[in-house]
């Protein structure tokens, strides 16, 4: 890969750094705190025990979907900003639960490029989050702007 | 306050403003979002090097939308129903939330329908600053158990 990055030297199918996050219930109350998410889903151990969502029975509290999102989305300024670029939108998905003792970790791949009538010149990024144990836990579509 | 003053799903009016509350973003409060997310980009938290970075300043994380979003809504806003899930969120980003900045919230609610056994909403969001400037917006889709 080349020293500096730029829209022209950009390739489809090019890797952004990942970045991951263990986590904690401590780091979900800290979430909840911060961001005045006081959901019973995320802080409340006897509440949420058995909880049944679809086919998917909670085994105990969650961390917050804003939480894996916020990594997304660190992801991408991490990588788009050090080379003047800027972080334009990011959908999310979230697929599965992430309990405390998960290790999170992004995969994200360039899958397009285009210049629009203004000159701004558009990047696509797909995203992956990945438990420890390669389970995907959320996917995500992510559009930056590159020099 | 307990979810017998917020709507049930069927109480809900698509389209319907939602009342909210302005909010003043401090430095030390974006520091503590930042930190909390485990994002220590020195944009957030070096003054030097955010004023000569592109931005011209400190600056808070994108998805600082996920505390404005309750700090900006009322207690009997339906997205503090207990046991609301969040199946997924969509954000445009136009310009950075900056300490000091006082952002107002327009917030409604888009779509609600039964599919597969739940309840489905689908909320919609932007977030304006002092200057009428939209920060960000965005929304997503919720599963709500009554």
């Amino acid at each position: 890969m080349p020293n500096t990055v730029t829209f022209e030297n950009l390739q489809i199918g090019q890797e952004v750094p990942s970045v991951s996050i263990h986590v904690t219930e401590e780091k979900i109350w800290k979430f909840a705190d911060i961001s005045k998410d006081y959901n019973p889903l995320h802080i409340n151990r006897e509440w949420v025990r058995g909880y049944q969502f679809g086919k998917t029975r909670l085994e105990g509290v969650i961390a917050h979907g804003l939480f894996t999102y916020a990594l997304m989305t660190r992801a991408m300024t991490e990588w788009v900003w050090p080379l003047g670029g800027l972080h334009h939108r990011l959908e999310a998905r979230f697929d599965s639960p992430v309990y405390p003792g998960d290790t999170i970790r992004t995969e994200a791949t360039v899958t397009e490029k285009k210049v629009v009538g203004g000159g701004v010149k558009y990047v696509v990024v797909d995203i992956v989050v990945k438990n420890q144990t390669g389970a995907i836990v959320a996917k995500g579509k992510a559009m930056e702007s590159l020099l | 306050m307990t979810d017998q003053k917020r709507r049930h799903f069927d109480e809900i009016v698509i389209g319907e403003e939602i009342p909210t509350k302005p909010y003043t973003l401090t430095k030390e409060t974006i520091q503590k979002y930042a930190e909390d997310i485990e994002d220590h980009n020195p944009l957030y938290f070096d003054e030097e090097y955010a004023k000569k970075s592109q931005f011209g300043g400190l600056i808070a994380p994108p998805s600082i939308h996920a505390l404005l979003l309750f700090e900006c809504t009322l207690d009997e806003d339906d997205c503090r129903a207990t046991g609301v899930i969040n199946m997924g969120q969509t954000w445009s980003y136009n310009v950075p939330a900056r300490p000091g900045d006082t952002i107002t919230l327009k917030r409604t609610l888009r779509d609600k329908y039964v599919k597969k056994d739940r309840l489905w909403v689908q909320h919609e969001n932007v977030f304006i600053n002092q200057d009428g400037t939209v920060v960000c917006s965005g929304g997503g889709w919720r599963i709500h158990e009554r």
